[in-house]
């Protein structure tokens, strides 16, 4: 075919094509049409993308485009064109884009030798790399480390749980069972004496007598609990949580006065877990909501779950494995705690100004979630109520 | 730790108003994408930019493998910022993964977010027996040895965080101008992370409301998956816009402009 | 004759009672304010101090919630207007640490006692400071 008079792109071995900011061609030229099989006519008002097989539209969408639009230009791009019959061409293509006419204009050239040049460095790379993949030393040493890996941080996550149990304990012994000792001594030693002339009468010594006895068989009792948790090995089964709560809420309705909190529990799923354990849990956590109960204010309490994905390594900083957990949520609108005290919430027997004792029973919670291998997150304000995070690993 | 996060992730802050507006960019480019669209909201709204890390001018030597090999990764660093700024009563506006990576950061805490604008979104994009996604597994993987091959020239001078520092001087000046810089082996990483991701179980979940900007002729995220969004998201608005391909915040900023303020003006 | 008054800062309401009841006993002359932690006890000297109405003793509990005695003795001792009042710690608290502390800020540290002749014999000697 002799060069058409001066048409010098038209005779040009390299493709020129145009399109408009809708996508649609304006202009090819002739080396372009006789590479994808379509006419110059044919093309003219179709969508560029009728020419790309469907990874290079992604790309155009996601690269080509973005690039023309915020920098004028796109150079030394690698595409596939696809010719009528289907098959494709590689092709690196150079972009600029012109405002004021709102055109695109590309020019381009088939790069079927460096590809296949390119496509052998990639393999190459790509079968080192696999080699090392499958070089059986490096594969055990792999798996070895990931095994250790989770050992370290299952042992990181005892070793925390275990010293914070100790401290709580020695804490709890040193201050929680000495107060009411003390009383005891002192209110029988009262007792002894002749207190009337100091006007303190023995009937308010016998009521306070009283009292500290309750509470110290109360905070031994939280204790034991606590120890004995810690040493129970869980026996794990399939508990549907929905039929477990409806229990647990018909035992408590029947021992509290229901009219001061309303309980809804959602659709909650069935999970691997020790069934006495999360028995006490729950009702531990309902109790608390239930005993935040604001005097004018109807306790909404709600219960509700959704699978979600965690870093199941929160003890090694930079180590990352996303797991499925659930979430459950118990939700009250009670009387609620400042929130800057939630991380002693969590301790046995915790100094917070609430007008009845937590006691040991979230630390109890804590500790039960934990030992299912899950964590416990919360939330509160003050007169607008709490919410309890559990968070319970799908797999056992 | 605050100040750590800001440079981490690029984080720009500016606007008169009180409400956060965050935009996230999607996958192939960093925050310059909102360029057309922040200033419409910069009266109002406290505009937060950001650049996931390894994309834009984030800290690449931060990069995780692990982290970011799935979503996850990604919206734990939308948290991060929320945190860092301690802001709340967020309006996140996501460009195509960035929608579902708003969705996971939302459902992980719902008092941080008040509303979720989607832009093109898709909840997976691989097709099975009763799902179009719109792509098979194999364009899935073209697409993977598309973007291998445009960056194998570059593969050993963009070693992370060296972009064209040794080299050609003029090409360094280039690269550190262009607006879609990033780092070629954290891009192939993010593309996998966001083409094989599958969160049509956590539409369920979504805790606030939001809004579903669906393009004619996105084969991205074509028609028939905006609609099963808009079926399966709860508390959702649906609406059509007439700018085509899959980045109107670029290609047509005025109708998406437009359709985020009446959806704003109507539901705040 | 101007009625002095001495602040009790203890979460303990038996405590804060018995503490009352003694003084009133052995002291008519003196009234005893209450306070059940450390921030409403500093809530009470701060109105105290723009009545001209401070006390003369302050008795301070070590474990209290919301603010625990270091802390107050802290924000007491940093205050001008009442770093001067005289401060006995008074607390079931055997811990050496704590002793320690109060001591190096020249505190009189006294552990609650087990009988009454004793808690008699720790009132006297901390009205005596008053």
């Amino acid at each position: 075919m002799p060069i058409p008079e001066g048409d010098w792109i038209e005779a040009a071995p390299c493709l020129v094509f145009c399109f408009d900011d809708n996508g649609v061609f304006c202009f090819v030229n002739n080396t372009f049409s006789s590479v994808v099989h379509f006419d110059q006519s044919e093309l003219l008002g179709l969508p560029v993308h009728t020419v790309f097989p469907v990874s290079n539209k992604i790309f155009y969408n996601t690269h080509l485009l973005p690039l023309l639009t915020l920098s004028g230009e796109a150079n030394e791009l690698f595409i596939f064109l696809q010719t009528k019959e289907g098959e494709q061409v590689p092709i690196l293509i150079n972009a600029k884009r012109y405002p004021a006419e709102k055109l695109n204009v590309c020019s381009g050239i088939i790069v079927k030798q460096r590809q296949k040049f390119e496509q052998e460095l990639i393999q190459a790379r790509k079968a080192t790399e696999k080699a090392l993949h499958e070089n059986t030393e490096v594969v055990k040493a792999k798996q070895l480390l990931k095994e250790k890996t989770e050992q370290l941080e299952r042992s990181l996550q005892n070793v925390e749980g275990q010293n914070r149990d100790l401290s709580q304990f020695y804490k709890s012994v040193t201050h929680e069972l000495q107060e009411p000792l003390r009383k005891i001594f002192f209110h029988v030693d009262v007792l002894r004496q002749d207190a009337e002339n100091l006007g303190i009468h023995p009937h308010r010594s016998l009521q306070r007598l009283g009292i500290a006895a309750e509470k110290l068989k109360y905070v031994i009792g939280g204790l034991q609990e606590f120890a004995w948790l810690s040493d129970k090995a869980f026996e794990y089964s399939t508990i549907s949580l929905n039929e477990l709560l409806s229990m647990i809420i018909s035992d408590i309705s029947a021992q509290s006065d229901p009219s001061a909190y309303e309980i809804s529990v959602g659709q909650l799923p069935s999970i691997p877990g020790d069934r006495q354990a999360l028995e006490r849990l729950f009702s531990l956590l309902f109790q608390n909501a239930i005993h935040s109960s604001r005097e004018d204010v109807l306790n909404r309490i709600e219960v509700s779950a959704v699978l979600l994905q965690r870093n199941k390594y929160n003890q090694l900083i930079g180590e990352y494995g996303y797991t499925d957990y659930w979430r459950i949520t118990v939700a009250d609108s009670g009387k609620g705690f400042d929130p800057s005290m939630i991380s002693e919430i969590f301790q046995l027997f915790p100094k917070v100004n609430l007008d009845t004792a937590i006691g040991a029973g979230l630390a109890l919670c804590k500790k039960i979630v934990e030992k299912h291998a899950g964590f416990l997150e919360a939330d509160s304000q003050i007169d607008e109520g709490t919410t309890i995070h559990i968070f319970l690993p799908l797999m056992h | 730790m605050e100040g750590g996060i800001v440079s981490r992730n690029n984080v720009r802050t500016f606007g008169k108003g009180t409400q956060p507006m965050l935009f996230a960019h999607g996958f192939g480019c960093d925050q310059n994408m909102w360029r057309f669209i922040t200033p419409s909201f910069e009266e109002d709204y406290k505009i937060v930019l950001f650049d996931y890390v390894g994309a834009g001018k984030s800290d690449v030597s931060q990069y995780n493998p692990d982290r970011y090999a799935q979503l996850q990764g990604y919206a734990q660093d939308v948290l991060d910022v929320c945190q860092a700024l301690h802001l709340s009563n967020v309006i996140f506006v996501g460009h195509s993964v960035s929608s579902m990576i708003g969705l996971l950061a939302a459902i992980e805490s719902p008092s941080i977010f008040a509303h979720l604008i989607m832009i093109g979104p898709s909840p997976c994009y691989i097709n099975d027996d009763s799902y179009g996604g719109g792509f098979s597994k194999q364009d899935i993987e073209q697409l993977l040895q598309t973007m291998e091959q445009n960056y194998i020239g570059w593969a050993n001078f963009l070693a992370p965080g060296i972009m064209g520092k040794d080299n050609d001087p003029a090409l360094g000046q280039e690269l550190s101008e262009s607006f879609c810089s990033t780092d070629p082996v954290i891009a192939r990483q993010f593309a996998q992370a966001t083409f094989l991701s599958d969160n049509r179980r956590d539409l369920a979940n979504s805790p606030v409301p939001s809004l579903i900007l669906q393009c004619s002729d996105d084969m991205i995220a074509p028609l028939g998956v905006g609609e099963y969004l808009s079926r399966h998201l709860p508390d959702s608005t649906f609406a059509l816009l007439t700018a085509t391909g899959h980045c109107p915040h670029m290609s047509a900023p005025d109708e998406t402009i437009e359709n985020i303020k009446r959806y704003l003006n109507a539901n705040t | 004759m101007d009625q002095k008054i001495i602040l009790c800062i203890d979460d303990d309401a038996d405590d804060r009672t018995l503490l009352i009841d003694i003084i009133a006993n052995n002291e008519k002359s003196i009234k005893v304010a209450e306070a059940e932690n450390g921030s409403i006890g500093l809530q009470y000297l701060n109105k105290a101090k723009d009545n001209d109405l401070l006390p003369c003793l302050i008795i301070l509990d070590i474990n209290m919630p919301v603010m625990d005695g270091r802390k107050t003795l802290e924000l007491i001792r940093r205050d001008p207007k009442l770093q001067d009042i005289p401060v006995v710690v008074y607390t079931s608290s055997q811990s050496p640490n704590d002793h320690k502390f109060f001591k190096s800020h020249g505190v009189e540290f006294i552990t609650k006692p087990l009988t009454l002749s004793s808690w008699k014999k720790a009132v006297d000697e901390m009205l005596y400071l008053c």
